[in-house]
């Protein structure tokens, strides 16, 4: 599969509304979408093969000239481009007790650059009977590990992306894909039940599904596990962070407290703290759809803004923020290419995309056999931001007790970690030489605007409050 | 409010463009190979304005549809399905080719076999906003007049006003036709003093706009801001009963609902049973959860389900013993059950705590979390609050810096809900519960 032959029908439909448009406004950017999705579920009782959950195709318009920003949504763009031209000026026109509010804003910077991008992929090579089957015999190679496990539910769900972004100096497009593949396990022991998670991804569908084959035993020895785990006692502990609650803290504790639309409404409290510490000096950060390759990985964003590699916080100093289109022309920066919306038919909001602490220099076995009583946290369940406020809260699946700085068979289920923000970065006492991104995340803007994140980086020594 | 039901013609056709349900109906027909289908459309209108620190940033306007058709191939007593979407850019032959692909998928897929609803029309209007923008400047107005001085501010407003038309039809004589309005409205109440400042995440949803109802909301949350601000972490260990508001208790119910889908109880994977016990050695208020269709206050309010499945009251837990399932037609019938429809909504029964009696002795009253955190498996309830009252007779101070965490068995056995009602989104029911055993830390 290559770039959508729908998209490309409606490349010079584009050229013209653009055209059009640009008669009433300063700045016109349209952004065409096909995203194709597929989900394949086999568990114990259903199987289904339909559309995923990431499929759109359509278009958003987005027009300035000075005051407030105008956004269009609409399906399609053929046919008479005058008059949808008029529709769509029309529609955002505001009355006067509206218009009387409209910000001044300056009119963004429209550099010219004409490319294509795409990355290699297998979406089309592999077919809904190829996955199918596979998803049945993995289904039925867990079941078959343990009478305990009630039920199992092997899930793959590959996504191709194609955009094209016109603006009047402006044409790019990208295609590319990526794959999640989940398995689940609903276990039963004695009086118990819990369920146990593993998830595999790549751009390559057949990858991710390879690497699945290979978690099965991870999978049932975790459900074994959890299903003894105690409840924590809460209080205030060392802590070794696994990958993904790094990533967690990386994109609750600050991600968001960098968007800089954050900035633009004062919600953010890391506008002060440019240029000044915020984190424990052996502590890196950074964001970006270049920075590595992972589901938040793309060429350009959805405001045709080139994908980027931002460092937040370089030796615990916070250095920048992210930002898209809009939040960059208010506050006069360039964007960061981090304007993302949920689909064509939602807002452009300045977003993360693979968010990330760096490698430091400690090994993972030394950090363990420093700590005396603690835990290791493991498997992001959701975490909560308060940029304006710093306060955290991350859960975690399950942590594993570590005693005399040594992991032992102690489970606790689950894990609520919350406190400063200042506090639980400052407290990074070691951070590992390895790294590692997982690339499974979604995340919304408040409770909603949904979108793919990976996040993750070494493991860090931390001292915090759980629960 | 309550839907109005008139009954019409099958497909009758309103607002859609490109490939219209009749023209995918007629395709579908004739096709070979599919034993039912069903096309399941949603069109939304869509007027949002956002605002920063009280100026219009932006301004939106969409007009967008999905259809999502499903098609399924029968062999004895199995049963295949799969689904795909049509593009309002899509011809007939795009259809063709996508129904081609999802009939050879639906082919490979071996489940159970059951039956789709059959021969129901009726279309439900709950009305369109006639002029979004106007409902908006309204809006703006009633919540920009509210007094925002010494220190207060409303950051950020977001104002979103949809009309969905949806719409279900299925080869077996079901057309069903909906149409609503909902609107949302997201705001970040700020206080600041000496340069300091905290905030509060509101999100108000409804479907009939009321002026008083929505300055009564943002003005409690103002205040709260402003204690928010004035709040400390408590020098000592709390120990005292634990008071969780709406909010909370429609998750925490929500959550325990849910055990009771058919899905959930067919998949063997419900921790809660029907004719057994949901509260265990109670000592507080029994418990009695409905699910239900449609609130006024919800956005996810629906006259049908996307089989076309009419929303059917159905408690759910009654006098906190487990009483009926709930789910759409798939599960049901695997469970031998009557589809009640995926009910979206929910009420609660009042319980007995009176203002008076709650005042009887200090609690912690809960008015902000980052989230309730819930794992009814692993017997837990926990989460972050941001801001709190530590209630104690006369005396009420703000709390911040604190975390719950407990038994969610302990909770439940203890939990006394309160005399008055309140709704909120799809919750309508005890306006606040008391809880012992769960630990402030």
């Amino acid at each position: 599969m290559a770039f959508s032959s729908f998209l490309e029908a409606r490349r010079s439909a584009m050229r013209t509304l653009c055209q059009k448009l640009g008669e009433t406004f300063d700045y016109v950017g349209i952004l065409g979408a096909d995203v194709r999705s597929r989900a394949i579920h086999a568990n114990r009782s259903v199987c289904n093969i339909g559309e995923g959950s990431v499929s759109e195709c359509g278009f958003v318009i987005k027009m300035h000239r000075g005051g407030a920003f105008y956004e269009y949504s609409l399906d399609d763009i053929e046919g008479d481009i005058v008059a949808l031209a008029q529709k769509i000026v029309a529609s955002v026109t505001l009355s006067a007790e509206l218009a009387a509010r409209e910000m001044k804003i300056p009119v963004p910077v429209d550099e010219p650059l004409v490319k294509s991008f795409a990355r290699e992929s297998d979406y089309d090579d592999v077919t809904n009977e190829e996955l199918l089957r596979y998803a049945e015999e993995l289904r039925d190679e867990i079941l078959s590990r343990d009478e305990n496990i009630l039920n199992a539910t092997v899930a793959v769900m590959p996504y191709a992306v194609s955009k094209l972004f016109v603006s009047k100096n402006r044409e790019l497009d990208q295609f590319y894909s990526w794959t999640n593949v989940m398995a689940l396990v609903i276990y039963r022991e004695g009086e118990k039940i819990v369920s146990a998670r593993e998830g595999t991804y790549s751009h390559l569908t057949r990858e991710a599904t390879e690497i699945m084959k290979t978690k099965v035993d991870i999978l049932v020895d975790k459900a074994h596990h959890l299903a003894k785990a105690k409840p924590i006692v809460p209080g205030v502990y060392d802590v070794i962070t696994a990958p993904s609650i790094t990533g967690l803290i990386a994109h609750e504790a600050f991600g968001h407290g960098v968007e800089m639309d954050q900035f633009v409404k004062e919600r953010a409290l890391a506008r002060e703290y440019v240029g000044r510490a915020v984190a424990s000096p052996i502590c890196n950060m950074r964001d970006g759809a270049g920075a590595v390759l992972s589901s938040a990985s793309y060429f350009f964003d959805d405001d045709g803004v080139l994908a980027g590699d931002t460092e937040i916080i370089r030796d615990g100093i916070l250095v920048a923020g992210i930002s898209d289109l809009v939040s960059a022309s208010e506050l006069g920066t360039t964007p960061t290419g981090n304007g993302r919306r949920e689909s064509y038919k939602r807002k452009a909001y300045t977003r993360m995309t693979n968010t990330f602490f760096c490698p430091g220099t400690d090994k993972l076995e030394d950090m363990i056999a420093s700590i005396s009583h603690g835990y290791m946290l493991f498997e992001t369940n959701n975490g909560m931001e308060d940029p304006k406020n710093w306060q955290i809260q991350c859960t975690a699946e399950y942590g594993i007790e570590i005693v005399d700085g040594k992991l032992t068979d102690n489970y606790v289920s689950p894990v609520v970690m919350s406190g400063s923000v200042p506090e639980l970065l400052g407290s990074i006492s070691m951070v590992s030489d390895t790294f590692e991104i997982i690339g499974a995340g979604g995340c919304g803007k408040g409770y909603k605007e949904w979108v793919r994140v990976s996040d993750g980086g070494p493991a860090l020594k931390v001292r915090v409050k759980l629960a | 409010m309550g839907s109005r039901v008139r009954w019409r013609t099958c497909l009758e056709s309103e607002g859609e463009a490109g490939m219209t349900t009749e023209k995918i109906f007629d395709i579908l027909r004739v096709a070979e190979g599919i034993s039912d289908f069903r096309i399941y459309t949603t069109r939304t209108l869509s007027n949002e304005v956002f605002f920063v620190k009280g100026k219009v940033e932006t301004v939106r306007s969409t007009d967008t549809t999905s259809t999502q058709v499903t098609v399924f191939v029968r062999s004895g007593d199995v049963l295949g399905d799969a689904s795909f979407f049509v593009y309002s850019a899509d011809g007939e032959d795009d259809v063709k080719a996508k129904m081609e692909g999802a009939t050879r998928s639906a082919g490979l897929i071996r489940n159970k076999a059951y039956d789709l609803p059959s021969d129901e029309m009726a279309t439900y209007d709950n009305g369109a906003f006639d002029d979004p923008m106007q409902v908006a400047e309204d809006i703006a107005k009633e919540i920009f007049s509210l007094d925002l001085s010494d220190g207060l501010s409303l950051n950020a407003l977001e104002v979103f006003l949809y009309t969905d038309t949806i719409r279900v039809v299925n080869s077996r004589g079901v057309s069903k036709t909906e149409r609503r309005r909902r609107a949302m409205v997201e705001a970040i109440p700020t206080f600041t003093e000496n340069g300091e400042s905290v905030e509060l995440y509101e999100c108000y949803t409804f479907s009939t706009f009321s002026r008083d109802a929505l300055r009564e909301e943002m003005a409690k949350k103002l205040a709260e801001v402003r204690d928010r601000f004035h709040a400390k972490a408590p020098v000592e260990k709390l120990c005292v009963d634990v008071v969780l508001p709406s909010g909370e208790l429609s998750e925490l119910f929500f959550e325990i609902a849910d055990q009771f889908a058919y899905g959930t109880i067919y998949n063997k994977q419900n921790a809660f049973s029907i004719g057994a016990p949901v509260v265990k050695d109670g000592t507080g208020d029994p418990l009695t959860v409905t699910l239900c269709g449609s609130l006024p206050t919800s956005a996810r309010s629906r006259a049908f389900d996307v089989d076309g499945v009419t929303m059917r009251e159905t408690t759910v837990i009654e006098n906190s013993m487990g009483k009926e399932g709930f789910g759409g037609v798939r599960y049901a019938s695997y469970l031998g059950k009557e589809p009640t429809g995926d009910l979206p909504c929910m009420k609660v029964n009042v319980g007995t705590l009176t203002e008076a009696e709650l005042a009887t002795r200090p609690y912690l009253k809960v008015a902000s979390m980052s989230g309730l955190q819930l794992d009814i498996y692993n017997d837990y309830i926990g989460g972050e609050v941001r801001l709190a009252y530590l209630v104690d007779g006369e005396r009420v101070t703000p709390i911040t810096g604190i975390s719950l965490s407990g038994k969610l068995s302990d909770a439940l056995s203890s939990m006394r809900l309160s005399d008055t009602v309140y709704a909120e989104g799809s919750y309508e029911g005890p306006a606040l519960a008391r809880f012992s055993g769960i630990d402030i830390v």
